[in-house]
């Protein structure tokens, strides 16, 4: 594991796509894109249905790995993502993805928020505790769903469940 | 005749059909239940065959058989489903040609599979009438029908469970263990299950591999390289099924009958009650971690 690259610590930077060019098999999906995303900005891609917004937003964190083939570069914090050698859980711990249909896992709620810091090497209970509380508070659930977190996250409808993901 | 009719009429037969299987069904379980049912009394489910006529050892030996086939088909299975589910490309040349073997392997005879064990496993491989040969010949009976189901509630958990678990940067091998497993968790319970039920029930693969023979077993020894141990692997060992089957074919006399009528009876509500675990499985339990 010590041969991949793990990003740097998080400092200012952009997103800077430079020449990507995304392939399904001999199918071109993106042809020749530049594009920059400032840091602490809302950038939004808008484009007709099958345009390619998703098979590009996929490469920015390899969830295209396998599956398209992608040329070019994709630069953040001075560091090529597309590079092989990038750690790839390192590097969807810093850059997150939401996906239009919300899948929330089929365990409690508490567990949907524990299990992917968890995941990423937090194992203080305290800790996971205080920050799954932190993020109810800043998206104003916790009067909402403060008292089920134990309860399936795939019985609890809230207005929007990306909350949970 | 207008199209209100016709749906009236369709319906009708459709429910009439419907009622026919059922009634079918319940009629023929509870004929043999109610014929059956007078053999059945403590003396008949604890003495051996060749002491009281009873079933003891056949009723041990069908349990012990179908505990060692799961516990070599299992891990087999779960991986081959895992593979073909979450692993390889699923329109690729080797999945079809997988899943094609797979559906082969499952519409074969069990007679054959029987008879394949008796020339692999009995004489080549030397392994006599044993509960290892029967247990080896029923796992080929039994892989494809639980790879397939354990496929399936693999199958059932969304595509975008695999997506949003790497994206949160957990790795695949996590994201099937601690996430995809659990939630398929019921389903693949009541494939096991059902399965269960499949292989307690077989006569045909046992017969030449697992023999017709029960020797008395003593339930006080426990060292599994005695013959006269139940837990001994290479002693042959007859099943429930087997027994009806050698019961009706190489006669006793007047108590065969009932002995084989008995044994029926144990047999059928032993797979039903598999069943009812594998519904219990697929319906309560699916219910609390299921979508």
């Amino acid at each position: 594991m010590d041969t991949y690259l793990n990003l740097p610590e998080e400092k200012d930077s952009d997103i800077v796509a430079k020449d990507v060019n995304i392939y399904y098999g001999k199918q071109q999906a993106i042809a020749n894109c530049n594009a920059n995303f400032p840091r602490h900005q809302i950038t939004a891609l808008i484009g007709p249905s099958g345009s390619g917004k998703s098979t590009f937003l996929h490469s920015i964190n390899r969830m295209n790995d396998g599956i398209a083939r992608v040329e070019g570069e994709l630069v953040y914090q001075g560091q090529n993502l597309l590079d092989p050698k990038v750690n790839v859980y390192n590097l969807r711990h810093q850059i997150g993805m939401l996906f239009q249909k919300p899948m929330p896992f089929a365990k409690s709620i508490y567990e949907n928020l524990a299990l992917p810091l968890r995941e990423a090497g937090n194992h203080n209970q305290a800790d996971i505790a205080k920050r799954i509380d932190r993020v109810l508070k800043m998206v104003d659930l916790q009067h909402e769903i403060g008292k089920d977190l134990n309860k399936s996250a795939l019985h609890y409808q809230v207005g929007s469940n990306s909350g949970f993901v | 005749m207008n199209r209100y009719r016709v749906n009236q009429i369709m319906t009708g037969i459709l429910n009439g059909v419907t009622l026919l299987v059922v009634l079918f069904i319940a009629a023929f379980i509870l004929y043999l239940l109610a014929s059956g049912m007078t053999a059945i009394n403590w003396r008949f489910l604890t003495t051996s065959s060749e002491v009281g006529l009873g079933i003891r050892d056949q009723l041990f030996n069908s349990l012990y058989l179908l505990l060692l086939t799961q516990l070599i088909s299992l891990p087999i299975a779960l991986g081959a489903a895992m593979a073909l589910t979450l692993y390889v490309d699923k329109r690729s040349k080797f999945a079809s040609f997988a899943q094609g073997l797979i559906q082969i392997l499952s519409s074969l005879p069990s007679i054959i599979v029987g008879l394949f064990g008796f020339l692999i496993l009995v004489l080549k491989f030397n392994l006599g009438f044993s509960i290892i040969s029967g247990a080896l010949a029923l796992t080929f009976f039994n892989l494809p029908i639980l790879t397939q189901s354990i496929a399936v509630s693999l199958q059932g958990v969304p595509d975008e469970v695999m997506q949003s678990g790497l994206a949160l940067g957990i790795s695949k091998w996590h994201t099937i263990t601690k996430i995809i497993l659990p939630e398929a968790m019921p389903g693949i319970w009541s494939g096991i299950v059902i399965s269960a039920g499949r292989v307690f029930g077989e006569a045909a693969t046992l017969i030449y591999t697992a023999g017709q023979s029960a020797p008395t077993l003593d339930y006080t020894n426990w060292n599994p390289l005695n013959p006269a141990s139940p837990l001994n692997i290479f002693r042959p060992a007859e099943t429930l099924a087997v027994h009806i089957w050698k019961v009706n074919t190489e006669s006793l006399g007047q108590d065969a009958a009932t002995v084989s009528r008995g044994t029926i009876v144990i047999l059928i509500l032993v797979v039903l009650l598999f069943n009812l675990v594998a519904r219990y499985f697929s319906t309560t339990m699916r219910k609390k971690v299921g979508r």
